[in-house]
């Protein structure tokens, strides 16, 4: 990783909590029922990196995705974008931070409006850049040559379009921003294994091309594995090992890590290997690691000591757990 | 033909469809296709059984009952239609409001008071505020209107909560839709995004439901018109022809009121048809397209 | 094939004038666990609701004969067919949160499904639904029988279906993309039950899903379909080891794996061909790394190799994936 370089983004012990709806006698009480979705998340993104984020449904990953593009506000913990905190941002600073980091969403389905044409979605997307009359049409041709779409498509409602197409659209729609971050939120999850390739390839290459900088949200660690620089394993709203996906996914340290590397089907290459199937999740855990009571290495001090990101090997490799160091 | 029945969701809706378009066309033309004018009295040809000078008889006063239900129909689904407008353009500003910024205070009070407001009945509400309001024209701002303007407001007002939940329900979920997300992105204000993306996907039901509300407006025009305080005699309404036929309803001149009261009941049918249909043909499962997406 | 549990011969699916189930032939022997492989709109999903009459509206079987243990299930009244499936056949889907009543508690349904197939009392039904539940690993069975579907993870609804659908001993089950929904180590615990159950109860399974390393792991026979069509079948080794169709190989090679590569993922050019609009000859010619001209205007024909059969003009060309 290029440390020396200042990172496009730094996000310092960010936090997001939600309050939970309390029924009249905890009112009374001045009881607070609230639940953390992002428990102090410290991460720096490189400038030009790709970045893999990795964890289950519910480690808080998508909150922490919407706090970045600025669609929640975080309850605690400070976001650095280009070495600005964005909290005090207001007016053309906010929108230069706004349109300057953009998303691709999961769901091609709801991405687009279905009721637009996708000449229109892509005609709003670069007039709110403030480009206007025939540019409009000049850019919106470039964007769909850029993500390998025939213009013809532009007439075309959304329904009319394949799954992929509709991804390229969405990226298309984010780049006419002139992004510097993108953040793909599970871009091909929704997608065929035929098509899964292709997708991720046009992210690789307008991160070579562009120096895009993007923050690639997956579950699927082969993918990650094979196109990120960096990757940050998140568990119960804690990014619990960290590295490059060498480090990470080859040589793992926390054993999450080494769970989820288990779980992964792998019927093709080793048909009879036994895995350790993780035991069922039972109930939050306020003290210690989140992860003990799933975890097979746990010890006593696990449930008192909250492990902290720390080193876990050569080159930046971090993980959170006690067993390591 | 196929392709006709298919748009208004069966052969129900395109009679629906139909009916309503020359309903419509009955209001719109009725100075021109009305035989008489519907208020000349003619003491000599009084209560006269339909003939080819009067095809559907004239009343007490001699007056042509099919002029009559001509007008009449002109100023039911004016005041019907009217309060539609008032219904749709208060539901849709509220239920949108509120659905859009949904978890906050807004959504709170607007909804809170909307259900308060569905608590109350309709008719007795309308009858009720016209009776206080007293009968008759009134100014405001040095305009006068007739007495059912008073209607059709009321009417409206009382459609907004109606037509504000379903508004509400749609905007709920379109709001949390990804492309409104991408809108928010660009920098695209609230107030842009709830009109251009939100507000075109929540309106199928709206339409729908507005065609059922048409048929309840004729219903509530005609009862409050029957009991006196809707339009006002001598100008027909349906509801006051039928107040008139009452004392007539045992000495055999039936057509005073057949003639309205089939009027009503057509009509009534022929919006619910339509609304069904557009019901049935707004489904996005209605078109097999789904399939292949 | 001397024991059949299922038969299907040239089964064909309709939805009005387009096919989406072109001539599907397939074999289940009891105990066997076959996968069934494709992508979105092969046609794989609407052969298994096809065969347990759940098509969506509009969608018929225009052609074709489906047996189970002999006798003909196209034939048998709605009535006896109701009998059949939920206690010989059972199903789970992909989302098992709307296959589940959200208004009746876990152990009702259970009880309800339970008593539905089987004379038994409400108490030993419960206790037979307690049992379940604790085999299919869910812990405080008798707790969890109160609790509501939108109570449970994803997970704990899905280990529920396996529960209800095995709940009759059922000799069949077809599992339409089981895991798709779920995160990879709730994956991994739900293909683990589906294994334990199969040995448990030797119930055969048709295990549909896209993803090849999970029907690797769990097949014995693997059907691949493209575009309503059955390309490639044969035992799960000689398959994946030498696939002797090009969708199946390009495919296998599409599969991003944990091995340390970087770069550019290999991919299979352009997309799947629109239902009713299928181009004449083979119809993954236009994708395809091996066509030539004959592909593209002669319809492929059905070759075997030993056990695997392939529907390839090459097919004859094995090469290792």
């Amino acid at each position: 990783m290029k440390a020396d370089a200042p990172p496009l983004m730094q996000l310092n012990a960010l936090r997001k909590t939600y309050r939970l709806r309390r029924t009249l006698i905890e009112r009374l009480k001045g009881v607070d029922r609230v639940v953390t979705a992002v428990d102090g998340v410290s991460l720096s993104i490189q400038r030009g990196s790709i970045l893999g984020l990795v964890g289950e449904s519910g480690c808080g990953k998508s909150t922490l995705a919407q706090m970045l593009v600025g669609l929640l506000p975080p309850t605690g913990g400070t976001i650095e974008y280009d070495g600005t905190d964005m909290s005090g941002l207001a007016g053309d600073a906010w929108l230069n931070y706004r349109q300057g980091v953009q998303m691709v969403f999961q769901d091609t389905g709801s991405s687009l409006n279905p009721r637009k044409r996708i000449r229109t979605i892509l005609r709003e997307a670069v007039a709110a850049r403030g480009l206007k009359g025939d540019c409009q049409d000049t850019r919106v041709a470039a964007l769909m040559e850029q993500v390998g779409l025939d213009i013809q498509l532009l007439s075309r409602y959304p329904h009319a379009l394949s799954g992929g197409q509709r991804q390229r659209v969405g990226i298309a729609r984010a780049l006419a921003m002139e992004p510097s971050l993108l953040l793909a939120d599970e871009p091909v999850s929704s997608l065929d294994v035929s098509l899964q390739g292709q997708i991720i390839n046009l992210l690789r290459e307008l991160n070579e091309n562009l120096g895009l900088t993007i923050v690639l949200i997956s579950h699927d660690l082969a993918v990650v594995a094979r196109v990120c620089d960096a990757i940050a394993v998140m568990y119960s709203g804690r990014i619990v090992e960290s590295g490059t996906p060498d480090q990470v996914l080859t040589a793992p340290r926390h054993p999450y890590t080494q769970a989820l590397l288990d779980a992964v089907p792998r019927g093709l290459e080793r048909r009879d290997r036994k895995r350790t199937i993780l035991p069922v999740e039972s109930g939050p855990i306020l003290t210690g690691c989140k992860f003990r009571r799933r975890c097979a290495r746990a010890v006593n001090a696990c449930e008192t000591t909250d492990p902290k990101l720390a080193t876990a090997g050569p080159g930046g490799h971090e993980a959170a757990c006690l067993m390591v160091g | 033909m196929r392709r006709l029945v298919h748009m208004f969701g069966g052969p129900g809706g395109l009679a629906g469809a139909i009916l309503v378009l020359l309903i419509v066309a009955n209001g719109l033309a009725a100075p021109w296709i009305a035989p008489y004018n519907p208020t000349d009295v003619d003491m000599i040809n009084t209560l006269a059984e339909p003939s080819p000078d009067h095809w559907f008889g004239t009343d007490q006063s001699g007056r042509d009952v099919l002029s009559r239900v001509i007008w009449g129909g002109r100023a039911s689904l004016e005041v019907s239609a009217l309060a539609v407008v008032v219904g749709l353009a208060g539901g849709i500003t509220l239920g949108l409001l509120a659905g859009f910024f949904n978890g906050g205070w807004l959504e709170q009070i607007v909804m809170r008071t909307l259900d308060a407001m569905a608590a109350i009945p309709l008719l007795i509400w309308a009858i009720a505020l016209v009776g206080i309001l007293g009968v008759g024209p009134f100014t405001v701002l040095g305009l006068t209107f007739g007495n059912e303007v008073k209607l059709l407001v009321l009417l409206g007002v009382l459609y907004i909560p109606t037509i504000a939940r379903i508004v509400h329900t749609g905007a709920l979920g379109e709001s949390r839709a990804n492309y409104v997300a991408a809108r928010r992105l660009q920098g695209v204000g609230s107030v842009r995004i709830m009109v251009s993306d939100v507000l075109p996907n929540c309106l199928s039901p709206v339409i729908v439901q507005a065609t059922l509300l048409l048929a309840i407006g004729i219903i509530i025009e005609a009862s409050v018109s029957f009991v006196g305080l809707g339009v006002q005699p001598p100008a027909p309404s349906w509801g006051n022809m039928l107040a008139d036929a009452r004392n007539y309803l045992f000495s055999g001149e039936w057509w005073l009121s057949v003639f309205p009261g089939a009027a009503i009941s057509v009509s009534v049918i022929a919006f619910n048809l339509l609304g069904d249909g557009l019901r049935d043909a707004l489904d996005p499962r209605h078109t097999t397209q789904a399939l292949t997406a | 094939m001397t024991e059949e549990l299922l038969r299907i011969d040239a089964l064909h699916v309709a939805f009005g004038e387009r096919e989406v189930v072109r001539g599907v032939d397939l074999r289940i022997a009891p105990g066997e666990v076959v996968g069934l492989v494709g992508e979105s709109g092969s046609g794989k999903s609407m052969s298994a609701l096809a065969l347990m009459r759940l098509l969506p509206t509009g969608g018929r079987i225009s052609s074709g004969a489906i047996r189970f243990k002999g006798q003909d299930l196209m034939e048998m009244p709605q009535r006896a067919f109701n009998a059949l499936r939920g206690s010989q056949i059972g199903m789970i889907f992909q989302d098992p949160l709307s296959a589940l009543n959200p208004a009746i508690s876990i152990g009702r349904q259970m009880i309800d499904m339970i008593r539905a197939h089987q004379p038994l009392s409400h108490g030993a039904a419960m206790a037979r639904a307690e049992e379940l539940l604790t085999l299919v690993g869910i812990p405080y069975p008798k707790q969890r029988l109160l609790a509501y579907p939108h109570e449970l993870s994803g997970g704990m609804r899905q280990r529920v279906m396996i529960a209800l659908a095995v709940s009759c001993n059922p000799s069949l089950l077809i599992a339409d993309e089981p895991t798709t929904a779920l995160d990879v180590t709730v994956q991994a615990q739900v293909m683990d039950l589906l294994d334990r159950i199969r040995t448990e109860f030797s119930i055969a399974i048709l295990f549909i899903s896209h993803n090849l390393e999970l029907v690797a792991e769990i097949s014995s026979r693997v059907i691949v379909m493209y575009a309503g069509r059955i390309v490639e079948t044969g035992e799960v080794h000689d398959l994946f080891a030498a696939p002797r169709h090009p969708y199946t190989r390009q495919l296998l090679r599409c599969i991003p794996r944990l091995d340390g590569s970087h770069g550019a993922m290999p991919t299979i050019p352009g997309l799947p061909p629109r239902i009713g609009a299928l181009p004449p000859g083979c119809p993954f010619a236009p994708r395809c790394d091996r066509a030539e001209a004959i592909c593209h205007n002669e319809t492929p024909p059905i070759v075997w190799h030993n056990r695997q059969m392939a529907v390839c003009h090459f097919a004859k060309e094995a090469v290792p994936a």
